[in-house]
């Protein structure tokens, strides 16, 4: 195990060093640069270009290139363009709120579809299984941000249930300790802040639930099919079992090897599809930001937020490959 | 319940309110007032950004000069009380000395405005520079009085600073060594009370501020909502009660709900199409002519805008300074002579290529007018070749004087002096790269006249000459839609931006 | 024609022979459903296995005997596999059985063992817990009883360390080992009828040896009747004391091993006898028997296997192929059994 963890981690340096050059490379290449859209409309060229030289954009790409990795090594990852602060603290104060809502959009999209694809399994050519698929079939097609909107005017404009943006409302707040605005607010005690942030957590992590069910009831559906298809499933109803026995303990833990696959998978589009949420939402993450940040070539900030989106898919997927190491005894490496 | 178990309540839930768990409950009487927000603020430093919004927040909080009163049609002073023009290139400004700052120190002084001078011009985190690109020096006369000097005589120096220089306090600067974060403390009718980056902006009532009305709001908040169903909708959910830039496509939505009225006021941007004569067929006024008489301005307005948009023939629409009537020059909706003009030029048998770019979603409908204004010019035999670049490359390719033709606003367009100079005056920039002695001379010589009567007859000349060259093809200014709650008045001024003093709760 | 090493009991009996039978089957037929569709795959058969009794069914693959094997205990649901035709068990009717009756019965008076070691144990739980889960339904042994039977049911299959070896999971486990640990299991409720379906086709040859001893061993001591599904002759001759022979899903001969095997009257028995390896004359090529198995959607009527017959001729192909018997345990479907 620790082996694993060890070279996953020293592994992800090549990685994000690739992911850097290219937003580098990509943001330099792309026309416009961000003296020219920060500054006002009524700026003057020598405006432009000496804030061009104070930001060092003037310099030839392969000399500022040089500085930006002369910087990453001191893990200096520099100052943005459009906030005029450090690049870490802004990520630093952004990230838990993007990590709130990617949690609890997972673990809804699991809560739902696995039991969802489950039940189509079980019930494989029977009508529950086609209303299971077309269920998954919308969720596949949907575009995010359009689902997004949807939900807002549905169940925030008709039904008044939830609010239509942010993250807590004007003047309420708690005490930092977790990050998580829910899980502060549970432990300071609070509830009524806790249902609050519940109520506005609702709507942006249903729009990345839905964008996930589709695809994940539907690696249920077939990995529970597969699963029951083994042999081991015909020697279990043999010893006598009873279907849901054998369900719950045979076919379930076995199944669930290529479900946490296909979640590992899906991550990458939940973090990709939590930037258009969060920009719809106005939710106050690092999604908002790389949004900005690119808009107005914000080199440093672009680079940052990009660095953090690959970081936290390297962690998630470790804690992927860790869990199946934890449930599959075959991957612990001894044998007779 | 016995007396015991009331007190043990109690004192509980008076702990918890001390030690701040419990949610703040407003008192009785607070006004509150939830806005949306245009901008997004980006840093505590007053001196960071520059666009409408902030400068109203900061003018309002830390105080600037004075502000634009749109209803009034006037300067009115802020932190200063009066000015006058000394000499052709000395303004004198005299400072109010009623003013308290928010922490209870002194009020703003000379010293205040040199270390804002200085700031202005030299904190790395200041984008502000322009507003003093024509301003010699600043100057102190007494502890109230100071003196600006322009480089040569300006007339129009106050829409380059009037609401646009911040003054921050020198003595706290010295104090704090973050003093934008630790010690936001003006002498504005509003205090900052505090913020969230990119979310949120909370201003709370001055109450020691002169004059300051009782019905204002006690605390008013700017959300950042960016997508304009968010705004509608939390405008309809009582989650905020001033909606701003509502598209014209939603106006319906809010139009039947009796909790809410719809405010309207004209803007300052006004959109128009650029024709660069550096490139063919522009070079030939009579193709840009041709052009712009294709264009059915009023059909655009009242169909696709829904009638909100106010048109123009020129660079001088009813919100400009300088305004006095329509122009004698007018350039109308004339196919025929689109046709004509066409022809003359030597396009009788199908008319020239002409690139056209355009951005999507920056101004109202930008991409929608732009495929409109394409079929109206194709249909006087012009072959359009619409192109939609991201913003950021618009931009970027336009101020390089790349783009031969494109469609796109200019903002804070008070005064038409900058703006014009800027895109139409020989060799100050490449945007338009139109070149003409005899507009020079007259934009050098209004921008020299201190007179305003005599000023604006020169603008007036400068306007019809550009109405009848026609680089610039001015369209009209959208006029801006905010949904507004029932129980709150506002005024909406041209500017789109709320000075919450005269709003009434 | 005697093959190497006969491991019968030297008297020639049967232990429990003259007992009712353990499991009887009466003109069973079995359908796979396909949709609204059934096919049948399994043709009237009938046999009987006595108790304490070592019956083979032998056949090539596409015969039909695994279904026949699954369909005793009703593995398969009706929906995908159809029964018609009597089954009993001790004399009492397993078709009309119904289903927590029948799950009483699976794991607990007939059990069952699978072809493919690798798969047929579940990777995720140590063997030791899956024998106990068969315990758990169908003992009241308390936990500490369940754990001591355990170990006693792993040294029957000859584990030296039973302990370690219920610790381990099946892949840390060799194909031989595995084999021995299903036994294991499978007896772990001391059933009457152990079905064996092709347990050692997966395994060497040597450890074949090792697990068809183990089966033997515990199956003079426990008194068990085992029906074992091959189509491995040698391991038949070896072990089986009756043998029916499969064919297309028709049972095309009967009777004791030594008849069966030793003197084989239908052509298809002596086609496949002449096949094995150990019956090859120096210098004879191995013949194969040409043609292939009819699919089930071919069968026509008269005698399934006449297109690959040597002695086949028009009447074969007539509707129905009268059952012969050469004696009163001896029977073989056919138009011209040899004796």
């Amino acid at each position: 195990m620790l082996h694993l963890i060890t070279t996953r981690l020293l592994g992800a340096i090549p990685v994000l060093l690739l992911v850097t050059m290219a937003i580098f490379g990509l943001l330099r290449l792309a026309p416009g640069d961000a003296a020219e859209l920060l500054l006002p409309d009524d700026a003057t060229e020598e405006q432009i270009a000496e804030t061009r030289e104070a930001w060092g954009l003037d310099r030839p790409i392969w000399a500022q290139y040089g500085q930006f990795i002369g910087n990453l090594a001191r893990f200096d990852l520099g100052e943005s363009y459009r906030y005029r602060a450090p690049v870490f603290e802004l990520i630093g104060e952004r990230l838990p709120a993007t990590l709130e809502l990617s949690f609890y959009a997972l673990v809804m999209a699991i809560v739902i579809a696995v039991p969802l694809g489950m039940i189509a399994a079980l019930n494989k050519g029977k009508i529950i299984d086609a209303i299971v698929s077309v269920i998954s079939i919308s969720g596949v097609s949907a575009p995010s941000f359009w689902v997004g909107i949807l939900l807002v005017l549905f169940f925030s404009g008709y039904l008044n249930l939830f609010p239509s943006s942010g993250r807590l409302p004007y003047g309420v707040s708690v005490p930092s300790v977790t990050g998580f605005v829910t899980f502060d607010a549970l432990i300071a005690g609070s509830f009524d802040t806790f249902l609050q942030a519940l109520k506005y957590l609702a709507l942006p992590a249903l729009t990345l639930t839905l964008a996930m069910i589709g695809i994940i009831s539907r690696i249920t559906r077939a990995a529970v099919i597969d699963a029951g298809q083994e042999e081991h499933v015909f020697t279990a109803v043999a010893k006598g079992m009873k279907r849901g026995t054998i369900v719950r303990r045979h076919l379930m833990p076995n199944a669930a090897i290529p479900i946490v696959t296909i979640i590992g998978l899906e991550l990458g589009a939940l973090i990709s599809g939590s930037i258009i949420v969060e920009v719809v939402f106005s939710w106050p993450g690092i999604g908002t930001l790389l949004f900005q940040a690119i808009s107005v070539r914000d080199m440093p900030l672009t680079t940052g937020a990009v660095a953090s989106y690959t970081i936290l898919f390297i962690a998630l997927n470790l804690l992927i490959d860790i869990f199946y190491v934890l449930i599959d005894p075959r991957l612990r490496g001894h044998k007779a | 319940m016995t007396k015991t178990r009331q007190g043990l309540i109690g004192g509980a839930f008076g702990a918890l309110a001390v030690l701040g768990l419990t949610q703040p409950l407003a008192a009785q009487d607070d006004k509150l007032l939830m806005v949306t927000s245009t901008f997004p603020m980006t840093s505590p430093t007053p001196y960071a950004e520059s666009n409408a919004q902030m400068y109203s927040v900061w003018c309002q909080t830390y105080g600037c000069l004075g502000r634009y009163n749109y209803a009034a049609k006037e300067y009115q002073g802020i932190l200063v009380e009066n000015w006058e023009v000394v000499d052709p290139t000395t303004w004198r400004f005299k400072l109010r000395e009623d003013l308290v700052r928010h922490d209870g120190g002194p009020g703003p002084t000379t010293a205040d405005v040199l270390h804002s001078y200085d700031r202005v011009l030299n904190d790395p985190a200041s984008i502000q520079k322009n507003i003093f690109s024509e301003v010699e020096t600043i100057r102190a006369v007494d502890d109230y009085t100071f003196e600006i000097v322009t480089k040569k005589p300006l007339a129009s120096l106050l829409s380059y600073i009037f609401d646009r220089f911040i003054i921050t306090s020198a003595e706290l600067a010295e104090a704090n060594e973050n003093p934008d974060e630790d010690a936001a403390f003006g002498w504005g009718p509003y205090k900052l009370a505090s913020y969230m980056l990119d979310q949120e902006i909370a201003l709370e009532k001055n109450d020691d501020f002169p004059g300051i009305s009782a019905d204002a709001p006690d605390t008013a908040v700017f959300r950042q909502i960016r997508e304009a169903e968010q705004r509608v909708t939390a405008l309809m959910n009582g989650e905020v009660q001033i909606a701003r830039l509502i598209p014209p496509q939603l106006v319906s939505r809010l139009e039947g709900n009796d909790a809410i009225s719809l405010a309207q006021s004209p803007s300052i941007e006004p959109m128009f199409l650029a024709f660069n004569p550096k490139f063919e067929p522009w070079t030939d006024k009579r193709v840009r002519q041709a052009a712009a008489h294709s264009i059915n301005k009023d059909l655009i307005i009242d169909r696709f805008l829904m009638g909100l948009a106010d048109k123009m023939d020129g660079p001088l629409g009813e919100q400009q300074i300088c305004y006095t009537g329509p122009l004698d020059f007018v350039i109308d909706y004339n196919p025929e002579k689109a046709r004509a003009l066409l022809a003359e030029a030597g396009y009788e048998n199908g008319g020239p290529k002409v690139e056209f770019m355009t951005a999507s979603g920056r101004y109202i409908s930008d991409r929608q007018v732009s495929e409109i204004v394409t079929q109206m010019m194709t249909e006087v035999g012009f072959e359009v070749d619409l192109q939609v670049p991201e913003y950021a490359n618009l931009t970027a390719a336009m101020r390089a004087g790349e783009l031969p033709m494109y469609y796109l606003g200019r903002g804070l367009f008070l005064d038409p002096s900058e703006p014009l100079s800027q895109y139409l005056e020989t060799d100050v920039t490449q945007r338009i790269g139109y070149s003409s002695p005899e507009l020079d001379a007259l934009l050098q010589q209004e921008r020299q006249t201190l007179d305003f009567d005599e000023r604006c007859k020169i603008v007036r000349q400068a306007a019809e000459l550009i109405a009848e060259e026609v680089p610039m093809f001015f369209m009209w200014s959208h006029r801006l839609v905010h949904g507004v709650s029932k129980g709150i008045e506002w005024d909406a001024s041209a500017d789109g931006e709320i000075w919450l003093s005269d709003v009434k709760m | 024609m005697t093959l190497s090493s006969d491991t019968r009991p030297a008297d020639g009996t049967i232990a429990g022979q003259n007992a009712a039978p353990v499991l009887s089957a009466r003109n069973l037929s079995l359908y796979i459903r396909e949709g609204r569709n059934r096919i049948r795959i399994v043709s009237d058969v009938s046999f009987e296995i006595a108790a304490g009794e070592f019956f083979a069914l032998v056949g090539e693959s596409g015969s039909g005997k695994t279904m026949i094997a699954r369909s005793i205990m009703r593995l398969l649901p009706a929906s995908m596999l159809e029964i018609e035709g009597d089954l009993e068990f001790c004399g009492k009717s397993l078709t009309s059985l119904p289903e927590n009756r029948m799950r009483a019965l699976r794991g607990g008076a007939i059990s069952m063992i699978f072809q493919e070691p690798m798969t047929s144990l579940d990777p995720l739980m140590p063997v030791g817990r899956q024998i106990e889960e068969t315990l758990e339904l169908h003992s009241d042994l308390n936990r500490r009883q369940r754990a001591e039977r355990i170990e006693t049911l792993l040294t029957d299959v000859r584990f030296a360390e039973p302990a370690k070896v219920a610790a381990m999971f099946p892949h840390e486990l060799s194909g031989g080992m595995r084999q021995r640990a299903m036994i294991a299991m499978a007896l772990a409720n001391n059933p009457q009828l152990l079905i064996a379906d092709e347990p050692t086709t997966a395994l060497d040859v040597t450890i074949q040896r090792e697990v068809m001893e183990i089966i033997q061993r515990l199956r003079r001591k426990y008194g068990l009747s085992v029906l074992f599904i091959s189509h491995d002759l040698s391991l038949v001759h070896q072990y089986a004391e009756r043998v029916g022979v499969l064919y297309g899903g028709v049972l095309m001969e009967a009777g004791p091993e030594r008849d069966v095997i030793g003197r084989s009257a239908h052509p298809y028995t002596q086609a496949l006898l002449n096949c094995a390896p150990g019956r090859r004359v120096a210098g004879e090529r191995r013949r194969g028997i040409g043609g292939t198995v009819p699919s089930p959607r071919d069968w026509a009527p008269g005698c399934r296997f006449r297109d690959r017959c040597e002695r086949a001729d028009a009447a074969c192909a007539n509707s129905e192929i009268p059952v012969k018997d050469l004696s009163p345990e001896w029977r073989a479907k056919c138009l011209r059994p040899t004796e």
